[in-house]
């Protein structure tokens, strides 16, 4: 059946059964030119007790717009172009810290808890290798939004294109109060790390 | 009778609750949940929100209106523990139900940053533990586990002088394994020590000097030092050592200890491995020892396991001896103030073998 189909045919079918993979696991994705793609975010917390810090990552679904794309002079050129991440999905490996961290920094004054969103204009021109530039983003969640700049190092070889992104989220700068429980209280800065990868 | 030595030195050097799993959770310093920067002991207000949490009842914790009071706003704190068990074995006239251990902890704040940590125990009279001379009275029955005077050197670290217990390996609440029993081998776990504690979210370290507590039976007094570090190397899993060098007025002893904690799929691996050198004083000859310990705990939920516990302990020399150790174990917290666990072991020695069961109820008011 497969060598009389065309290849555009077999790069759809490929498409398709990554799409089928991805949305058993509840992740969206598009990517201009490869077919799969694989999301990992990661955030760290530290608090006014040293010994108190955690971790937490996304173990849900998201949405997660990464452009890939050749230019007319031949020039490849990626842009992260926007993230989208129900907050449930963010979780700390204990239920009611999550409540907690949902509640407390993610609710909005409604009470909602609108998708973390990350929109990103800049593109970052790629050879083959490792490849370092800044991109700068708005983030929103709970209602409010603030920019953001990211450290981006993108490896390119001929398997895979992968982006690691690192930024760190001002609390107070979103106009939140870093939360407090029992005398441990949140630092301002939120380290995140990002990981998407694509392979051919 | 070895059970019965057994069960007296789970009692009378037991520092109960303090709990290496909490690598689950990615916790690798005791400091995080307790207000001993080595851990055991009284919880702070975030280790008890973290206590209730894990408990079958869950929900926040929110002191009552009596905990304010007698906390003097936060100035002290205080805490019951007491354990029961129950013991079934081979033998009915042996199987029993019996207290194992009464204790009163309590923690001043004197300033910011220095503390006085106590724990008050009511033991059974035993003198083989004491000196042959001591009468059973009042006073026989009370120690004093822990009496620290702590001063905090900065955010991640403190100075404490007093008595409290040596700080080696993982930090096991069952003093009857063969990494503490063994190689303790009567020789107090709690003596006077001057420590410094550093810490972080992914570090702690021990230094400590100690000398004998006085209450140990004549001979045993033990004068040393001992050096703990253990570091987060990746996510859930942490990687330490410790080195102890003590002598007392018959013996020298050298142990190097390495442990391991990890956690993933919901289960925690703990593992210790210890070498030990002895040497005695009067005649010069010495024997080595080691033991290991490694106990797999799945938790089905956060206040519910199962799991299973192995040690071997090997000694050399004119003092030649194998013993293993293994069984099943589970767990459930009940509510933030009651665990009841159960252990059943088969204990093999080269002549005979011993089996046992023993539940245990812990009631932790705090």
């Amino acid at each position: 059946m497969y060598d009389r189909q065309t290849p555009n045919m077999e790069k759809a079918v490929k498409i398709l059964i990554l799409c089928l993979f991805y949305g058993i696991f509840g992740t969206e994705f598009s990517f201009g030119k490869s077919a799969s793609f694989k999301p990992k975010l990661e955030f760290n917390v530290l608090t006014n007790v040293p010994a108190v810090e955690f971790s937490g990552e996304l173990t849900g679904s998201g949405k997660f717009l990464m452009n890939h794309t050749v230019d007319k002079n031949g020039a490849e050129v990626v842009s992260m172009e926007s993230v989208s991440i129900p907050i449930k999905s963010l979780t700390t490996g204990i239920d009611m810290r999550d409540e907690h961290m949902w509640d407390k920094i993610f609710k909005d004054k409604a009470g909602l808890m609108p998708n973390l969103e990350l929109v990103s204009k800049s593109a970052c021109p790629i050879k083959s290798g490792k490849n370092i530039c800044q991109i700068k983003g708005i983030i929103s969640f709970a209602g409010k939004s603030s920019e953001l700049l990211a450290k981006v190092v993108i490896t390119k070889s001929e398997a895979l294109i992968k982006m690691d992104s690192n930024f760190s989220i001002s609390l107070t700068k979103m106009g939140i109060t870093p939360p407090s429980y029992m005398g441990v209280t949140v630092e301002d800065n939120v380290e995140v790390k990002m990981e998407l990868e694509s392979t051919k | 009778m070895k059970l019965w030595i057994s069960l007296f030195f789970l009692l009378i050097h037991s520092l109960a609750f303090a709990n290496p799993e909490m690598i689950r959770h990615g916790y690798i310093s005791c400091k995080a949940c307790h207000f001993s920067a080595r851990g055991s002991g009284l919880l702070s207000p975030y280790g008890k929100g973290i206590s209730k949490a894990f408990s079958m009842g869950g929900g926040e914790y929110k002191p009552g209106s009596i905990a304010k009071a007698i906390s003097f706003n936060g100035k002290m704190a205080h805490a019951l523990q007491m354990r029961g068990a129950g013991l079934v074995k081979k033998n009915p006239d042996e199987s029993k139900i019996f207290p194992m251990q009464f204790d009163y902890l309590t923690r001043l704040e004197i300033s910011k940053g220095v503390s006085i940590d106590a724990t008050l125990a009511r033991v059974p009279y035993n003198p083989p533990a004491l000196d042959h001379h001591t009468e059973d009275n009042f006073a026989t029955h009370f120690v004093f586990r822990k009496a620290t005077v702590d001063i905090a050197l900065d955010k991640k670290s403190s100075f404490s002088f007093g008595r409290d217990h040596l700080p080696l390996g993982i930090g096991l609440v069952d003093h009857t394994t063969y990494i503490k029993e063994r190689n303790r081998m009567g020789v107090t776990d709690f003596p006077t020590q001057g420590q410094l504690n550093f810490w972080s979210g992914q570090h702690q370290s021990t230094l400590l000097l100690f000398a004998p507590s006085f209450q140990e039976a004549e001979g045993n007094g033990e004068f040393g030092l001992v050096a703990k570090t253990e570091t987060m190397v990746f996510k859930k899993l942490a990687v330490g050592a410790n080195i102890l060098a003590g002598r007392t007025q018959s013996i020298e002893r050298w142990q190097l200890g390495q442990f391991v904690r990890y956690s993933a799929f919901s289960t925690v691996f703990l593992f210790e491995f210890d070498y030990t050198v002895r040497e005695l004083r009067a005649t010069g000859k010495s024997f080595s020892q080691f033991a290991v310990f490694f106990r797999p705990r799945y938790y089905i939920k956060d206040y519910l396991y199962f799991g299973a516990s192995f040690e071997h302990v090997s000694r050399k020399q004119q003092f030649k001896m194998e013993e293993s150790k293994y069984g099943p174990s589970m767990g459930l917290k009940l509510s933030r103030n009651l665990v009841l666990e159960f252990d059943g072991r088969l204990t093999k020695r080269e002549k005979s073998d011993q089996k046992y069961a023993m539940a245990q109820l812990y009631v932790n008011l705090w």
